[in-house]
This record gives structure tokens, C-alpha cells and sequence, in this order.
């Protein structure tokens, strides 16, 4: 029993160290985020995550913080601010995010890369494609692009995203005006190669991906709405045989850094997923 | 081979004749005890499980695909997929009580449900503070022995409601039953999903 212990966490370190010396060489840092994340930070930059999911830590400080929910705003919060116009962030890292569940705490491990400055999201892309080839089982990769749907919704409320999360005609059918309704419809329906959509469906904002989401053999689902609110542009998820839940996303984040006039991109990659399928 | 979880019950009876209906299925028989049935005709494997339970089948993939009240969705708030809206099941959910006094806008309630988030966030869009009382069954005794000012639950014909004196005060949503499907499973068996869509909107 404990020497199996011993053999997981090496295998698990030899995962880990590959995956640094595959970033590393392509220019990456590898760096810890921070435990913690102010609530207002986290709130601000996604609203419509409930607050009851959150572990909240009220310190002697006087402020109030949470065990992170998600590594990307707790590495923006550190390096955001102090990034001047030219500097250019490419990080990687192995951490956790925290929830709270009807269980419990929910831990969810993680590898994953942020890059904050100038993005080439053709370059991103190929960088999934890297990784994916060096895994066991296929990934099949889904993309969407946020802000696309939701700028077509005049007025988005909380039971709104929620019908769009569903993918739920029905609700959606009841919430939204007909001329809306019947204008994301087919957003909802059709899903695909960029192949098999383009002649049916509007896909200008993902023409310029077109090459290298063929290279990935993308699904598209432009009615996809991410878990956090940050992710306005290109946003993918991967799945896999075996695993019931997205064993990968991320995107371009943009809108949490335009103040800061910067690019965003980041990926996290379940490190479950990355210890069984991992071909070292 | 996917696999799809049925509601036994009421439900689960109307769920197993809309499969015969649409010709999913010609060879699925309702279950006694059996609780797992492959059905090598439509290719499924069935799984019959509580109602309350399906979506924790559909999530946790153990299961592809599920047959669940929206009601149970609503409450829930789960990671899955909405494919269908069946039409079966159909009824509402509803705020009950002893009469219109009990229901005064602005004023402090105490309510009894099984549904507490869909309650909670109710009387939360009315901008009303409430307690909530959960219940697990025979929530329409709750007003009558003053443990709730009014109950949240759903009802198809209203009779229990009125057997026991309480008067529909408000309705919150129609309830029907929806095929549902995990995440990973739409994307990773969408031509089969995709069939079974078109056979039962047919």
C-alpha cells in the first residue's frame, strides 16, 4: 500500500516535470499562484458565479478572501499590476482550484498556461495540438466563442445564462423575444466541423482559426457558455473517452486584462486526466 | 452502447411508452425488479432509478442520457444538457396556501418545499426574505399546522392542494419532463445522440 503511494507520487512527479520542460522550452515560466484571492477581485471579474460555491476566508485584515476558484484570476492579481506596456507573461503551473460542493470541499488539480501580453491564438492552438498528440486517447476538442451569442441577447439576465448553459430551447423559448430567439436558434441546433457549418452559420469570428481548428478536427458549438465570465473570445474545452466531465479548457480572456490593454490566453488541463494519459 | 436513465414511477411508465411510440425502442418491457436492462434493439443500455437520482446518474456519468422532470433541473442547477422537452410529466410548480393573506408581498414568509433553491431564488427575484422549511413529502400539511405560511411543490391537477384546504396563490414555472444528457457524452456520441433526438421529436 505505501509503496504504491511512493510509485503515484513519482509517476505523478515524472508527469509533472515533463510537462515543465515541454513548457519551459517553449518559453515558459513556471511559477505557484497564490492560495488565496481577494472576493471582490474574484466577484468582479465573474458575477454570475455563486457565491455559495465559494470558500470564503474572512481574515484579521478586515478583508475577505477566497480559497481560489480558479488559478487564473489569482496569477492575474499578482502580475497584472505590475506589468508595464512591453512586458509579456508566459506562465505555467500545477495547482489546485477550490469549491464548495453539497459534499464538501471539491479540489480540482490542474496543469495549466497563461500567456498575458501579445497573443498569437493560431500559435495557442497549435500548442493544444502539441499536447494532445501527446496523449494516449483522442481528445475531441469543442469551440465556441462566448461574446458572439451573448451580444446577440439584448438584455442577459442570471436565468438567461442559465437556459443558454442548458442549451435549453425550451427555456430560452419562453425567456426571449421571438426575433432573438428565432436569431440564436440555429446557433443552438448546429454543431460541427468548420466545414460542415460554414455555408449555414455566421463563423467570421472564428475564420481566422479556421486552419488550425481543422488541424485539431474542432467541434464547433458557438452556443457554449464557460463556467467564469472572463472568457469573452475564443473559448475550447477538451473531452475524452473515460471521462465525464471537460478534461480541458480555457481561451482568450481579454476582457479581464483590456484595462491593462492586453491579450490574454490560458488553458487548464485536468491532472487526473494527465496521469493516466500521458505518454511520457 | 449508451446508457440512459429511466425514472421509475409514474413518469418512468410515460417515458417507456414515448419510447415505444417514437420506435426507439420495439423491445423494452417495463421492469419488475430488474433494475439494468440492455436493449439490444436500441441499442441502450436502460438503467431504472429513482427520479430524484437521475441527474446524479447523468453528471457522474454513469449514465449518457436521462429522462427528468424540469423541475428537478431547476432545483439541481446541474452541468448537463437539456436535449428535449418530451411532454410528458407535465404539471406545475406552484406557491400554495391557506388563503391570499398568507402571501403578502414585502412581508416576511415561512416556506415549506422540497425545492428550496428554486424557492429560495423565487422569492429572492420578488425581493422577499423568506425562511424555508425543506420537507421531504406531505409538504401540504405544512400550512395547515402553521409550520409554513405557504409551501412550494408542484402539482398536476390540484386536487391534493384542495383535499387539503390551500389554494393555489402563485405560479413559478410549467414542469415537464426532458431528456438530459451529460456533457461529455453529447459530444463524444453525437451521431447517436442525434438520432435519438430526431426519433423523439418526431
Amino acid at each position: 500500500m505505501f509503496q504504491e503511494k511512493i510509485k503515484q507520487i513519482q509517476d505523478k512527479n515524472q508527469v509533472i516535470e515533463t510537462l515543465n520542460t515541454f513548457f519551459k522550452g517553449n518559453g515558459f515560466t513556471r511559477i505557484e499562484p497564490e492560495l488565496i484571492t481577494r472576493t471582490t477581485a474574484f466577484i468582479s471579474s465573474n458575477p454570475s458565479v455563486s457565491e455559495d460555491k465559494l470558500i470564503q476566508l474572512q481574515l484579521r485584515d478586515g478583508y475577505s478572501y477566497v480559497l481560489r476558484p480558479d488559478i487564473t484570476t489569482s496569477i492575474l492579481e499578482t502580475y497584472l499590476p505590475l506589468m508595464d506596456d512591453r512586458d509579456q507573461l508566459q506562465v505555467c503551473y500545477q495547482a489546485s482550484s477550490y469549491r464548495q460542493s453539497e459534499a464538501g470541499l471539491k479540489t480540482f488539480p490542474q496543469y495549466g498556461y497563461e500567456v498575458v501580453g501579445q497573443v498569437n491564438i493560431q500559435e495557442q492552438l497549435k500548442m493544444l495540438l502539441n499536447i494532445s498528440k501527446k496523449l494516449k486517447k483522442e481528445m475531441v476538442f469543442v469551440v465556441s466563442y462566448p461574446s458572439f451569442i451573448t451580444s446577440r441577447i439584448p438584455k442577459m439576465t442570471p436565468k438567461i445564462k442559465e437556459a443558454l448553459s442548458l442549451q435549453s430551447t425550451t427555456s430560452l423559448k419562453t425567456r426571449l423575444d421571438n426575433k432573438t430567439y428565432e436569431d440564436i436558434l440555429p446557433y443552438l441546433n448546429q454543431k460541427g466541423t468548420f466545414e460542415d457549418l460554414q455555408d449555414q452559420l455566421d463563423l467570421t469570428v472564428l475564420k481566422p482559426y479556421q486552419k488550425q481548428l481543422n488541424q485539431l478536427n474542432a467541434m464547433i458549438d458557438l452556443s457554449v457558455i464557460p463556467p467564469y465570465d472572463y472568457y469573452s473570445g475564443l473559448y475550447i474545452q477538451g473531452y475524452m473517452k473515460g471521462y465525464h466531465t471537460p478534461v480541458l479548457f480555457g481561451g482568450a480572456y481579454d476582457g479581464r486584462t483590456g484595462q491593462y490593454q492586453k491579450q490574454a490566453f490560458g488553458v487548464s488541463i485536468s491532472l487526473e486526466m494527465l496521469l493516466k494519459e500521458f505518454n511520457l | 452502447m449508451m446508457t440512459c436513465a429511466i425514472p421509475t414511477g409514474r413518469l418512468g411508465k410515460q417515458t417507456l411508452e414515448l419510447l415505444f411510440k417514437q420506435r426507439v425502442t420495439t423491445t423494452l418491457i417495463e421492469p419488475g425488479r430488474q433494475l439494468q436492462i440492455e436493449d439490444q434493439d436500441s441499442n441502450v443500455t436502460f438503467l431504472f432509478v429513482k427520479p430524484s437520482d437521475v441527474i446524479t446518474y447523468v453528471t457522474s456519468g454513469l449514465a449518457d442520457i436521462g429522462i427528468v422532470g424540469s423541475d428537478l433541473i431547476e432545483e439541481t442547477k446541474a452541468d448537463i444538457y437539456e436535449l428535449l422537452d418530451l411532454n410528458i410529466g407535465t404539471c406545475q410548480m406552484i406557491v400554495a396556501g391557506l388563503n391570499e393573506k398568507a402571501y403578502v408581498e414585502n412581508e416576511h414568509l415561512v416556506v415549506s418545499t422540497k425545492f428550496k433553491n428554486t424557492a429560495k431564488s423565487f422569492f429572492k427575484s420578488r425581493n422577499q426574505t423568506v425562511d424555508i422549511k425543506p420537507l421531504n413529502g406531505s409538504v401540504e400539511l405544512a400550512p395547515l399546522i402553521a409550520l409554513s405560511d405557504v409551501i412550494v411543490d408542484i402539482t398536476e391537477t390540484g386536487t391534493t392542494l384542495k383535499e387539503n384546504g390551500l389554494k393555489i396563490l402563485d405560479k413559478i414555472s410549467d414542469v415537464s419532463a426532458r431528456l438530459i444528457c451529460n456533457q461529455a457524452s453529447f459530444y463524444l456520441n453525437k451521431k447517436e445522440m442525434d438520432t435519438l433526438i430526431e426519433r423523439l421529436s418526431q
